[in-house]
């Protein structure tokens, strides 16, 4: 247990990921990353297309290795672990939000969040959930009748059912519009308050940086920025 | 302008090529089935047109004759009077027709005076002019394991003697209705016959030892059975030589004759005949016994222009209007039962072709819709934007028809290579016990294999047709726009929120969202389950026939056939080691009812007998007769029915069925003789069964059997059946074949659906797989919708299995047994087993591709 570092729920530490061996090959998808975040914070990780983003986000998320450095989620490193421990780690720890819903076509809206549920250690209730996400009406529908917005927000409540340690999003309003998009920022930011947890989001989208308590502006692999955003703005605030 | 390197249809084929070097394992299930479809098609239909060509050319190689006129007498003017009814470029031959046994084979002689051109003997050696004695090679062959088979050759390859026995019974009844001196005929032997020497005409049969002279091939030994293994060629001077010789040995005139003898009047008169009148007494017999010798049978082959029906009406006419009417039958080719049987076998050969393969066609139809509506629907996006770059619907309709077909193309002439190959061989596992035919060659039937490739080729074409029918209606803009995936209606009742239940209800919903699919595995799996219940039930029927003979039949020890003789029973229960004798008679017979006929065995029991449960039948008065009998005369329990024995047909009796009992190879009619004179028809016993102690080897008192002299053979129980296993072992193949197509056949529709399913869901097992579920959650509803569809598909097959057996056991059905339909309960469970079974392994061996799914899969967009 790295003891020093326990206020920090998820700490980095000179994280590179190289793809391919020899040097005609070898690309640099993330190149020492660093970087340390406490319980509750709203993260943004910010960059353009190519930059390392989702590299960084499968990494926090154990659905890939880094080549070097470490990765504290709650002082584990999971750089260490092997393919069952990820496996363990994705199941107990992550909450991952996805750009095109992966929402289940054959179960409902409450089955979708209620097949989380069952894998769960310490799982929330899912109707709960579904209420706090405001679809409890909709819990009998199928994905496809509902809208991109409305299955976004099974996505969210989905992932925060497990209570995890860490809700990762990939571009959650990548497939919406503008306005729903904002809804949707607006109930992550809701989540992360009520549950208090970290919410990491992937975007290119500027406006969502600023709802962030955190914003990691990522290029080439690199942090080029660390932005620490004291007054962050009210997601109805923002003209989406 | 820039001058086009290669065109829209050769970048749109480097596309196909692609896809299917891409999907290959999708398209090899396809491959796979269209190759099974094809190969039992064209296999089987190859397996006709195969032996319906071995037929004929064994026909055209033996000059079969066209008509076959077989007479109750000999009239010398018959031959020319035949001759002149037919054409001058026909040919006529005669010969004497005799039912004869070589050892204890029955089987015909066919006796003429030289070496017949018609029904000619070929791929013969050894063959001299007029000492003749050509056999079958077939007969030649060890027919079974039995301690009875014939030795025909010494160590060196010489021809060794053979004993060649003549029922005689008919001459007996001849000779003893003749008189001379006021003597009969028979009375003239007896007086005749030398000092320690056996009269010929005091046994019913009469035994020659010729020498085989060479083997043949004949077309009129097509069809053999163990009842009657075919005729051999007999030279009538050889014949009539060894007759004489035998005369010469048994009889003479007694120059010395004794006041006691029974027959000294007979005897002096003959000895003064001789002496004083100078008369050849035994040349006169030879003359005599000769002259009944006399050809019985005309063959005749017809040229091209004859009218076969018309000629056999003239010569009926022929004999109609002669004083004294001496035909016995006239037949055509097709009229005789070799030829009757081996047509009904073509027959059933092509029928055969239009059962098995008509699954496998369906399924690989249905195959080909799920696998082409999979790949539609993976390339709208890539249809929208092929046409967005303005490639019209002909060209991309014809870029899928081309991809499918090209697929199915690669299934048929797999098909076609294999299947002509293959089923021929494996049928002809039957033909070779029940026929003797000409070498097998390879042989396609070539109309059915255009035919077949083209209908799955249209099959194929007009399914992409209407899969891809509405994608190309869609405008370019609908075509790429994101696939919404079909969905159900939303449950009106709270649903369970037992997270347990999740997997079934993902995996029911699937099957209800993908119904065409979903109806494809059903199909695919009920005709597993009901082939493999058919495979099984085959078995069955086949254990449950020999168990009901065994029953009947086959209760003792051993069983011997011998000459007729008094003393048989007295000399077998002298051998140490035999406890019990019985002994009982088999008669070929010729039985009518109705103007149909039929010929058969007659088994004759009498009162006492204890191994033929003549109680249980009811067996006195009333006669019992086998199902195959009754099936094939249309008889039923109260109808009463004509019967004769072969060697006299003259005799004619009658019996009313009491019974009719479920027989699989012992077919038959079964009397007792100790009712309504049924004693006159078996005058002689020549089987028994014979129980051996149990303290003695039974092999070693089945040699002493064999031992005594007039014993031709003696079985033990397992010798007998393993004859009749022997006999089935080709049905045991084919039932082979059954069960490993079946599986194949389930294997190929559960993987292609299990990988269709996997392929679908590639994107959901990788989200499953990002949010922690194990190897065993995610699979788990993919392996319930695949085990749910497979228990619709056997529960559905286990009723469509017995129907399907009793259809391919009519179609191959034999002369010689009668099916007794039966599926037993452990073949139903068999059956299940490995349906689900091969269901779980293809699914389990497919939850290893889940490894393989990257997770990253998870974070594409739908397209």
């Amino acid at each position: 247990m790295i003891n020093k570092n326990e206020e920090y729920q998820v700490v980095l530490k000179d994280v590179s990921k190289i793809y391919g061996d020899d040097k005609t090959n070898k690309v640099i998808a993330l190149d020492n990353v660093s970087f340390k975040i406490k319980k509750g914070e709203f993260v943004v990780i910010l960059g353009a297309s190519g930059a390392g983003k989702s590299t960084l986000l499968n990494i926090l998320g154990g659905m890939d290795n880094a080549t070097s450095g470490s990765c504290l989620i709650n002082g584990n490193d999971i750089v260490k672990y092997n393919d069952k421990q990820l496996s363990i780690y994705r199941r107990n720890e992550i909450g991952f939000v996805f750009q095109f819903y992966n929402l289940m076509s054959n179960l409902t809206t409450l089955e979708n969040v209620l097949l989380n549920e069952s894998i769960s250690l310490n799982p929330l209730n899912s109707e709960e959930v579904l209420e706090m996400v405001g679809l409890k009406d909709r819990k009998r529908n199928f994905p496809s009748q509902l809208s991109g917005g409305e299955q976004q927000r099974v996505a969210i409540a989905r992932a925060i059912v497990k209570n995890p340690t860490l809700l990762l999003c990939d571009e959650p309003t990548g497939a919406l519009d503008s306005k729903t998009g904002g809804k949707i920022i607006k109930l992550l930011k809701e989540v992360s308050k009520k549950y208090n947890k970290i919410i990491f989001i992937v975007t290119h989208n500027e406006k969502i940086a600023k709802v962030a308590d955190c914003i990691l502006h990522i290029q080439d692999g690199k942090i080029i920025q660390d932005e620490i955003n004291t007054s962050p703005t009210k997601p109805d605030d923002i003209v989406w | 302008m820039v001058k086009r390197k290669l065109s829209t249809f050769r970048l749109l084929n480097r596309i196909n090529i692609r896809t299917f070097l891409h999907s290959k394992f999708q398209f090899l299930a396809v491959i796979f089935i269209t190759a099974i479809a094809l190969t039992l098609y064209v296999g089987l239909t190859s397996n006709a047109k195969s032996i319906n060509d071995r037929v004929n050319s064994l026909y055209q190689d033996g000059n079969i004759a066209d008509i076959w006129v077989t007479t109750s007498t000999y009239d010398e003017n018959d031959l020319n009077n035949l001759k002149s009814i037919l054409n001058d470029e026909d040919e006529i031959e005669s010969r004497l027709y005799l039912p004869a046994s070589i050892n204890s084979y029955s089987s015909n002689a066919l006796i003429s005076e030289s070496i017949p051109n018609i029904n000619k003997p070929f791929e013969s050696d050894n063959i001299e002019d007029e000492n003749f004695l050509i056999v079958d090679y077939r007969l030649l062959e060890t027919q079974d394991n039995s301690s009875s088979t014939i030795v025909w050759k010494d160590n060196d390859g010489n021809y060794l003697p053979v004993p060649v026995t003549f029922d005689i019974t008919t001459l007996i009844d001849e000779l003893s209705s003749q008189e001379i001196m006021g003597y009969s005929y028979l009375d003239l032997f007896s007086a005749l016959t030398k000092e320690n020497k056996t009269n010929i005409f005091d046994n019913s049969k009469v035994v020659f030892n010729f020498q085989v002279t060479g083997e043949m091939h004949f077309a009129e030994n097509v069809q053999s059975s163990l009842i009657n293994r075919g005729n051999f060629l007999l030279g009538r001077t050889y014949f009539i030589n060894t007759l004489f010789q035998l005369i010469d040995d048994t009889y003479e005139v007694d120059r010395d004759i004794d006041l006691n003898d029974p027959y000294y009047e007979l005897k002096k008169l003959l000895l003064l005949a001789q002496e004083i009148y100078q008369i050849d007494i035994i040349g006169e017999i030879k003359n005599q016994l000769q002259s009944y010798f006399m050809p019985n049978q005309y063959i005749i082959k017809l040229n091209n222009n004859s009218n076969t029906e018309k000629v056999v009406d003239d010569i009926k006419n022929y004999y109609e209007n002669k004083e004294n009417n001496n035909l016995l039958i006239a037949q055509t080719l097709e009229n005789q039962s070799f030829n009757i049987i081996i047509q009904n076998d073509i027959v059933q050969a092509r029928q055969l072709a239009y059962i098995f393969p008509i699954v496998f066609f369906l399924v690989a139809i249905l195959v080909v819709l799920t696998t082409v509506s999979q790949l539609i629907i993976k390339d709208q996006i890539q249809i929208g934007t092929l046409k967005a770059l303005g490639i019209s619907n002909k060209q991309i309709i014809l870029h899928y028809m081309s991809l499918a077909t090209f697929v199915i193309l690669i299934g048929v002439v797999i098909g076609l290579i294999l299947g002509p190959i293959i089923l021929p061989l494996i049928m002809n596992q039957k033909y070779a016990i029940l026929y003797s035919l000409p070498a097998m060659g390879y042989v396609i039937s070539i109309p059915e294999a255009i035919i077949s490739t083209l209908l799955i080729i249209l099959a194929t074409v007009v399914v992409t047709y209407l899969v891809i029918l509405k994608t190309i209606k869609l405008n370019p803009a609908n075509s790429m726009r994101t696939i919404i995936p079909k969905s159900l209606k939303a449950p009106k009742k709270e649903p369970s929120k037992n997270p347990k239940l999740i997997p079934f209800k993902m995996a029911f919903r699937n099957i209800r969202i993908n119904i065409v699919k979903s109806l494809m595995v059903i199909i695919g799996i009920m005709g597993c389950s009901a082939l493999l219940v058919c495979g099984f039930g085959i078995d069955d029927t086949l254990t449950n026939g020999i168990n009901a003979d065994i029953n009947n039949f086959f209760n003792a020890d051993a069983y011997a056939f011998y000459s007729a003789t008094e003393n048989t029973k007295e000399q077998l229960l002298a051998i140490d080691g035999v406890d019990y004798v019985e002994e009982y008679t088999t008669i070929p017979s010729e039985i009518t009812f109705n103007d149909l006929k039929y010929t058969t065995s007659v088994y004759c029991f009498d009162d006492n007998t204890t191994f033929f449960d003549i109680e249980k039948y009811n067996i006195k008065e009333d006669i019992a007769i086998s199902n195959k009998v009754a099936n094939s005369l249309n008889l039923s329990i109260g109808d009463t029915l004509m019967f004769s024995s072969l060697t006299k047909q003259n005799e004619i009796y009658y019996g009313k069925v009491g019974a009719i009992i479920d027989v699989f190879y012992m077919h038959g009619i079964y009397i007792n003789i100790d009712y309504n004179n049924y004693s006159s028809f078996a005058d002689y016993k020549s089987n028994a069964w014979i129980d051996i102690n149990d303290n003695y080897d039974n092999n070693e008192v089945i040699n002493q059997i064999i031992s005594i002299d007039n014993v031709s053979s003696c079985r033990s129980k397992q010798e007998s059946l393993d004859i009749i296993d022997n006999y089935i072992s080709s049905i045991d193949l084919m039932t082979l074949a059954v069960k490993v197509f079946a599986i194949l056949l389930a294997i190929v529709v559960l993987y292609n659906l299990s990988l269709l399913n996997y392929k679908e869901r590639a994107r959901d097992i990788a989200t499953m797989k990002v949010l922690g579920f194990s190897r065993f959650e995610i699979s788990s509803s993919l392996l319930i919708e695949s085990l749910t569809l497979t228990i619709i598909g056997v529960t559905l097959g286990m009723f469509l299995g017995f129907p399907m057996e009793i259809l391919v056991l009519i179609v191959n059905q034999t002369p010689l047994v009668e099916f007794l339909y039966a599926v037993f309960p452990l073949s139903y469970f068999l059956a299940i087993i490995i349906t689900l079974g091969t269901s779980l392994v293809v699914n389990l061996f497919l939850t290893l591709k889940i490894k393989k799914i990257k997770m990253v899969e998870s974070l594409k967009s739908i397209e």
